[in-house]
């Protein structure tokens, strides 16, 4: 944990337990120099508690985020001479590469976000107090001057990218490029709204991310990562699934929103929140080495005019079940920024239209869309509802159905389920009737993601009987409800 | 008989097993169409998820098809 001294810094600060396979000690020391000046000694004040609780707070997020043992930081305060020890970090570990990286972690943020400051007293008798949250001193204007050239960008067009406010939904394929191409492009604030942690088979196409990142949150990797970037905007993580509850809140804050989910229902919710609001909503997906590219402006058409039911989960196939190369993602979402881009510039963007992209044969169709006077969003219509799909604000809803779980054996293993399902009912080997016999009441299928009870249910309502529910979300809905504990 | 210029997308290309082709048909709108595709090919989509364009302009499935039109048929898709 972390304390404030004024006494000389004495190590070891903890404790090393014998799976400890690594310890790394950080020492930050008073320098002779700075930027050029001889320096002969610091004086450091500080703001406690305030200090205190916030430098335990970071070290509470590094130590869940590296998974590392232990971690233990000294600051010391008042007057110090050269070569006296400021900071110390110890961190302990299984491994050496997530003890050094939890280092070097709390150092950064320590430096950035606790209130302490340094005043440095210099050889000529002068002294100065040092803003430790150092402002990025490099040349704004140099970053954006290949596209301020441009004349439909210019000085005011760059003024403008830094006024907007952008939120992602989704920082996988469409979101990585579409992430990049905004921050580089110097929107001044961007959301990235995403729940996810990153997995393996993320990689071929959320190029945002590396290897070594497999396990942390994705709105944690991206923010950073685009911030890294561009150091000049600011970067807002919104880290939760959206949902009917939150999502008018959240896209509220923002002027345009890019939906570069994978998934139906957030598409939909999307929709029906940004006509509501009047905000510009970009859409892509893809298929295969296919995608549709459509923009959603205020009183235009909307998604619903197209299609004005919300399609069951898994009616058509997404990524993990159908495959997807890289680039066809990587196509369709630096379409996105590109279209937010342009939008903000004034330049023609692509709206009333749906785009299919081919990019085998390379083909681009161009489809007018007109805004449909029956859409159940945008105009007199309402919406159906997919009734068998539930969407739970809390477990006690689930009561009054039985509840099977329909995921294969190997599933169950490394995935249990956080809540008693009434029967385990496999997918692969179960008749409808099988199903319909669990109970005389109300049936709710339960799966990983809520793809396959969606389908199972969408089946059962066709063929005329009406008693059979589908958990939207599957596991993640039910891990959502039940909270941390 | 009229001719009809035909282009799959998505789930549909697959299903048909190819981008697109020119075929003979007496349907008289773009859902007539459809079914006879889908019977034909085991086209497994249902008719109220797929658009059909017709020249380029996105139309009601109900509309008439003439000799020459171009057509393109495309379903939801939600990768990403």
């Amino acid at each position: 944990m972390f304390r404030l001294v004024t006494e000389p810094i004495q190590g070891p600060l903890i404790d090393p337990e014998e799976s400890s396979g690594a310890v790394v000690v950080f020492e930050g020391r008073v320098r002779n120099t700075n930027e050029g000046r001889e320096v002969i000694r610091l004086e450091y004040e500080a703001f406690d508690p305030l200090a205190t609780q916030e430098a335990n707070q970071i070290i509470e997020a590094v130590l869940k985020r590296y998974k590392v043992q232990q971690i233990a930081c000294v600051h010391l305060v008042g007057s110090l001479e050269l070569g006296e020890v400021a900071i110390r970090v110890e961190v302990a570990s299984g491994h050496r590469k997530e003890a050094f990286k939890a280092c070097s972690a709390v150092v950064d943020e320590i430096k950035k976000r606790v209130p302490i400051w340094k005043k440095e007293h210099y050889v000529d008798g002068e002294s100065e107090w040092l803003n430790i949250q150092a402002p990025p001193t490099d040349d704004e204007d140099a970053f954006y001057a290949r596209q301020t050239r441009l004349p439909e960008v210019g000085a005011e067009g760059q003024a403008k990218l830094k006024a907007a406010n952008v939120l992602v939904v989704g920082a996988g394929g469409l979101g990585s490029p579409a992430l990049l191409y905004l921050a580089a492009a110097g929107i001044g604030t961007i959301g990235i709204c995403e729940a996810e942690t990153l997995e393996a088979s993320n990689l071929h196409r959320q190029i945002l991310f590396a290897h070594e990142e497999v396990g942390q949150p994705k709105s944690l990797l991206a923010s950073e990562r685009i911030q890294k970037l561009n150091p000049f905007i600011t970067v807002n993580e919104h880290p939760f699934p959206l949902t009917r509850g939150n999502v008018g809140e959240l896209v509220q804050q923002y002027d345009i929103v890019l939906d570069c989910t994978d998934n139906f229902e957030t598409k939909f919710l999307l929709n029906d929140a940004c006509v509501g609001l009047n905000k510009t909503l970009i859409f892509a997906s893809v298929y295969q080495y296919e995608g549709q590219l459509f923009v959603v402006e205020p009183h235009g058409p909307c998604l619903r005019c197209l299609w004005p039911t919300q399609p069951a989960a898994g009616c058509v196939g997404n990524c993990a079940e159908v495959g997807v190369l890289g680039f066809v993602p990587g196509v369709l979402g630096t379409l996105q920024a590109a279209e937010a881009v342009k939008r903000m510039l004034g330049l023609n963007t692509v709206a009333s239209s749906l785009i299919l992209i081919d990019l085998v044969d390379l083909n681009i169709t161009r489809i007018s869309v007109a805004k449909d006077p029956a859409c159940p969003t945008c105009g007199e219509g309402e919406v159906d509802e997919l009734w068998w799909e539930i969407h739970p604000d809390s477990l006690d809803q689930l009561s009054q159905f039985a509840v099977v779980d329909i995921r294969e054996e190997e599933e169950l293993e490394t995935e249990p389920l956080p809540i008693d399902a009434d029967v385990w009912l496999p997918m692969s080997s179960v008749t409808p009737e099988e199903i319909l016999s669990v109970s005389p009441g109300n049936i709710l299928l339960v799966c990983r993601s809520g793809m396959r009870t969606a389908r199972m249910a969408n089946a059962f309502s066709e063929a005329g009987e009406k008693r059979v529910y589908s958990l939207a979300g599957g596991l993640s809905t039910l891990r959502r409800l039940q909270g941390p504990n | 008989m009229k001719s009809l210029r035909i282009q799959y997308f998505a789930a549909l290309r697959e299903q048909r097993g190819l981008r697109e082709e020119t075929l003979e048909t007496n349907a008289s709108t773009a859902k007539e169409l459809y079914d006879e595709l889908a019977h034909h090919y085991k086209l497994t989509l249902p008719a109220n998820l797929v658009k059909a364009s017709i020249n380029l302009q996105l139309k009601d499935l109900s509309t008439p098809i003439m000799d020459g039109d171009e057509v393109v048929f495309i379903p939801p898709v939600a990768g990403g």
